[in-house]
């Protein structure tokens, strides 16, 4: 008989994860089996199921359950896998560029609080960085996600990622601010978080699924995993120092990248088939307004993507106008 | 004097009014603690109580059963023991009494009565909190109208007659009492949907409620104030207003401490107090005796104030308003100045 | 002048009566703040929930649920809500001719916390802090760690104790089984609400769509013909019962506290090193000044608002400073964005529990819902010194000079 904390377990592997459509659940990743087992899993009709589908999503649905039925279920495999040597990769890359007269940023507000000192970078109040813009118009911090089509689907993952969900991520506090600003982490992933200030902080984190509130004292470190999967990032805090702020997304797969300074990103091994991308900056939410040339955006930030063949994928320069700023 | 006084009526009237009045201040104490221990649903029929006749309710049952049984079915005896005295009440006054106004007086006591008897039921039949509300209003208005028949009918009253004075007239002697007495009832009526609070209802509806309140407690400290100040003149030695309008003023400054008292023991001590010790270790002390009687006590203080206004601004207006000629022609004379000391000094 | 008067009297009391009226039946009151908050989060601006969603979120919780005068417990709470309880604590307050109760959730807590537990009773606005907003499944006086429920003996004992300096009230003069039937009733209104939240939640990631799986050839379901058991099936069962199994598990994952090092003493304030260790502690890594202050008076750090404010003010970005942009959510039943303090340790008040254990779970676990943090860094024996020091601060004389 199931103690208690299994039945907890089993619970919260169960857990309702927000994806772009129905919930995802009770797909045994964490129940049946580790990474490597889903990795190494041979299920070869995928590849041309998801190629020969065209946009009917209905007709979609009802031979994605078909074939889970049929197939995934009496070999105990619940979700789709993906094998090195049948499944061919691309690598998604671009850039966003936002458009108009960039708003002036404005500084911290560190002026009159008792740990001003520390809180200065390089002798000066640093600007407030939930708006970052090179001079070209680059966009950073924009998470670029990828999302399957309905929720019942899971992304297959490279093996080249496996070794990464091992690795253990690092959220540092200098000089009262989080670095990095943006990070994404997969569900159960290891996150060391780190005050290299001479002052106390704490970390707060958080989401609609995911919550902690560490104390970090100076120089003090700790480690924590965000469990569960949410649909925008997380708010992290610092309640000490009400200005710093950062930005944690956790999802059940590796596939969410992050613009760097020069608003441009690049998405490897993403799986063959049919996908959305979807967008999202803490300033705009979800980039509805985001031009991408020759593809619509909903109004949820997202793009199809459809990777048939091609090795690479270059969405090119997108660009976003200033005005939808919330 | 002896003459004037076979002229007067009989004094039964006044007797009864006043023991009327002695039922009903207990009633409105009983009512309150009905409302406070939230015991009005303890006995879910009426006009029996589970099934007997009100009267014939087992006396042990009703002493020695749940306590919200025993006051709720207490209330309800001396509810209707206010009703037989009023019925009295009503036979004396329309045997023995001459005027006509008083007479209907009586007559509207008892329906007043009858109908705070019928509220209380339908409260309890209808389940309707809206009529506990009314019900909470009704039962001081009726024990101001016992009050001013008591004063009506009291021996003072006719006295009045041989003295009225209005050499004194002022403003602030009759019309001031009567504005205090209106807004006391309205203290009054906002405190009873204070009390009766719907559970439903949104958080702006009580604040507002609160700042009203605690307004209006400030302005009848106020002119309760400026009532005793006019009454220590000293031309009012000895007419009979200096007493009222001390009491008043006692009762309104008990009444505020207790109203402070009611929030502390039902909410705790307010924000700003925090960084004391006391009130930080404070705990509300949920259904306590403390708690419960300071309530009741806040609510029974109101009536009396509500009285205590009523009293005295009926002496004040027999004492001093105009007379109006359709009424009082016949017995009212004007008196004098100097007239006046030598009647209350002759009364002392 | 007499009749007059009285008929004044007599108008006021009919006036009374016209304005109180009769109340419309009693009803659970609707997320609408969440349902903003979620149109803030994910929609356009001048964008709404279809009205069908609000009309389906109140469906589906009625049916699992009841209203407030007859709840309902489907039977995934069976294990962790017991029916007869939740009854004698549901609906308006009356009692039984042998004296038992009913309504004792409306005789004691609607006041403040609301018929729904949304925290925003009728004098909700006065009170400093505010009533708990059960809705969020968040409790800070808890022996549980962050994120998992209090446990049955966690609301017992803040029912039976109170919370000292605010106008949570001690209700240890009620019978213990008339506790136990508020302490499941609140069980009840906080996972309805946090089950109303996670529905929101989903209609808005389903972009207004209906919360139940429609096939081709179905029309939309009826969704009030459905029973209690369809419902849970009909919209994913694992909505309630991961909620459910949350308060289920509470039990055993209550914080273990290990026991005290030598030198402490239960009842003592002397402890002799312990409160030396503990005092360097708390302005070295305990990280407590950072808040509490060094004179521990609570005078810290810069002010902030805690998870019941934020949920609404920061998740969406609200400026909380501009009055402006958090009156939409006023107007639905938020209630003013109040800042929090910490706690003035001098006073010796602690209002989750005095007992020495209790302000251990307080410093490991922090306080949810507050900025109070969780302990990531202090071994066992550095809480102990920690709790030591700050039982010892109501009594120290020297406490406002650093080590």
């Amino acid at each position: 008989m199931a103690t208690a904390t299994q039945r907890l377990e089993q619970a919260l592997n169960r857990k309702m994860i927000f994806g772009p459509g129905r919930i995802v659940t009770r797909v045994a990743l964490l129940n049946t089996g580790s990474f490597a087992q889903m990795m190494t899993a041979d299920l070869p009709t995928e590849k041309s199921f998801f190629i020969r589908i065209d946009a009917n999503r209905k007709i979609f649905v009802h031979v994605l359950l078909a074939l889970l039925v049929g197939f995934a279920l009496p070999c105990d495999k619940a979700f789709p896998q993906a094998s090195d040597s049948d499944q061919p990769w691309a690598n998604v890359s671009g850039r966003i560029l936002l458009e108009g007269k960039v708003p002036e940023i404005p500084l911290e507000k560190i002026d009159g609080h008792k740990d001003r000192s520390i809180c200065l970078v390089d002798g000066k109040i640093p600007t407030d960085d939930s708006l970052v813009v090179d001079e070209t118009g680059g966009l950073r911090d924009v998470f670029v996600i990828l999302t399957p089509l309905d929720s019942e689907t899971k992304i297959p993952v490279h093996p080249s990622y496996h070794k990464a969900a091992n690795t253990t991520l690092e959220l540092d506090n200098r000089n009262c601010r989080f670095v990095p600003h943006a990070m994404a982490v997969m569900t159960g992933q290891s996150i060391l978080l780190k005050n290299s200030d001479a002052v106390g902080h704490n970390c707060k984190i958080a989401s609609f699924n995911n919550e902690h509130n560490v104390n970090l004292p100076a120089g003090g470190e700790a480690e924590i995993k965000l469990e569960l999967a949410d649909r925008i990032p997380a708010n992290v805090a610092c309640d000490i120092h009400p200005w710093m702020d950062a930005l944690i997304l956790a999802k059940d797969h590796p596939y969410v990248a992050i613009t760097s300074v020069d608003g441009s990103f690049q998405l490897k091994n993403v799986p063959m088939g049919k996908w959305k991308l979807q967008f999202w900056h803490q300033r705009f939410g979800y980039l509805r307004k985001l031009s991408v040339p020759g593809v619509k955006v909903d109004r949820k930030g997202r793009i199809d993507l459809d990777l048939a063949d091609a090795q690479a994928m270059e969405l090119g320069s997108m660009k976003l106008p200033v005005s939808a700023i919330k | 004097m002896n003459q004037q006084t076979d002229n007067l009526p009989s004094r039964w009237p006044h007797r009864l009014a006043c023991l009327l009045a002695a039922v009903v201040f207990p009633l409105i104490w009983v009512g309150g603690l009905v409302t406070t221990t939230d015991a009005g649903m303890a006995v879910p029929d009426w006009p029996g109580t589970y099934g007997y006749n009100m009267f014939l309710y087992p006396i042990e049952t009703w002493l020695y059963g749940p306590f919200d049984l025993f006051i709720e079915h207490g209330h309800r005896l001396l509810g209707a023991l206010a009703g037989l005295i009023a019925i009295a009440m009503v036979v004396a006054t329309c045997t023995t009494e001459r005027r006509p106004w008083v007479k209907r007086l009586a007559v509207a006591l008892l329906a007043l009565v009858i109908f705070q008897g019928l509220l209380g039921g339908l409260r309890v039949e209808l389940f309707a909190r809206w009529i506990a509300r009314i019900h909470g209003c009704v039962g001081p208005a009726f024990f101001v109208a016992v009050i001013a028949f008591c004063v009506a009918t009291s021996r003072w009253w006719h006295q009045q007659n041989k003295t009225r004075d209005q050499t004194r007239l002022r403003n602030g002697l009759i019309w001031l009492p009567i504005i205090m007495l209106g807004i006391s009832y309205g203290q009054l009526v906002i405190g009873a949907f204070l009390r009766h609070m719907d559970e439903a209802a949104p958080p702006a509806t009580y604040k507002w409620l609160i700042v009203a309140h605690i307004s209006v407690a400030i302005f009848i400290a106020f002119g309760t104030f400026m009532q005793w100040i006019i009454s220590r003149q000293k031309m009012f030695h000895r007419v009979g207003i200096r007493a009222s309008a001390n009491v008043l003023v006692l009762l309104v400054l008990s009444q505020i401490s207790l109203g402070i008292g009611t929030w502390v023991v039902k909410f705790g001590w307010p924000g700003w107090f925090r960084q004391f010790n006391f009130a930080a270790h404070f705990i509300v002390p949920e259904k306590s005796l403390l708690q419960m009687n300071l309530i009741t006590a806040h609510v029974v203080v109101g009536s009396l104030i509500l009285a205590f206004w009523t009293i005295h601004s009926l002496r004040c207006n027999r004492r001093f308003a105009a007379v109006r000629n359709c009424s009082t022609t016949d017995s009212a004379t004007s008196i004098t100045h100097s007239d006046i000391h030598a009647i209350t000094a002759s009364d002392a | 002048m007499k009749r007059c008067s009285s008929f004044c009297i007599l108008a006021i009391a009919v006036l009374a009566c016209a304005a109180c009226g009769p109340a419309e039946p009693i009803e659970f009151r609707y997320n609408a703040v969440e349902q903003l908050k979620q149109e803030r989060l994910f929609m356009d601006e001048g964008e709404h929930f279809p009205d069908s969603s609000r009309e389906e979120v109140t469906s589906i919780l009625k049916i699992l649920f009841g209203t407030p005068d007859r709840p309902q417990r489907s039977d995934e709470a069976a294990a962790i809500l017991d029916l007869t309880r939740l009854n004698m604590a549901a609906g308006p307050v009356e009692s039984e001719i042998d004296g038992t109760p009913h309504g004792l959730y409306r005789e004691h807590c609607a006041h403040c916390h609301g018929i729904s537990g949304d925290g925003a009773g009728a004098t909700a606005a006065l009170l400093n802090p505010y009533p708990r907003d059960f809705r969020l499944g968040k409790f800070k006086f808890k022996s549980t760690p962050l994120r998992t429920p209090p446990t049955d003996r966690d609301l017992t004992r803040i029912l039976h104790n109170g919370i000292p300096g605010s106008a949570m009230p001690s209700f240890r003069l009620l019978p213990d089984e008339e506790i136990a039937a508020l302490v499941d009733y609140v069980k009840y209104l906080s996972i309805r609400g946090q089950l109303e939240r996670t529905l929101l939640a989903e209609i808005s990631s389903l972009d207004g769509e209906s919360l139940f799986e429609i096939e081709q050839s179905e029309t939309a379901p009826e969704i009030d013909s459905m029973s209690a058991d369809e419902v849970p099936d009909a919209i994913g069962p694992e909505f309630l019962e991961d909620i459910v199994a949350r308060w289920q598990n509470a039990d055993e994952r209550v914080t273990a506290v290990p026991a005290a090092p030598a030198g402490f003493q239960i009842g003592h304030a002397d402890h002799g090193n312990l409160t030396s260790q503990g005092r360097e502690l708390f302005f070295t890594k305990g990280n407590c000044t950072q808040c509490h202050g060094e004179t521990a008076a609570g005078d810290g750090s810069t002010v902030n608002f805690d998870d019941w404010t934020n949920d609404w003010l920061k998740t969406p970005g609200i400026d909380p400073y501009d009055r402006e942009s958090w009156k939409p959510f006023m107007a639905l039943g938020a209630l003013r964005p109040r800042p929090v303090q910490p706690r003035n340790l001098n006073l010796g008040v602690f209002r989750g529990g005095d007992a020495a254990e209790d302000i251990y779970r307080r410093i490991a676990n922090g306080i949810e819902g507050s900025p109070m943090p969780a302990s990531a860094a202090l071994s066992s024996n550095e809480i102990w010194a920690l709790v030591a020091y700050v039982k010892s601060l109501v009594h120290a004389n020297d406490k406002f000079s650093k080590p």
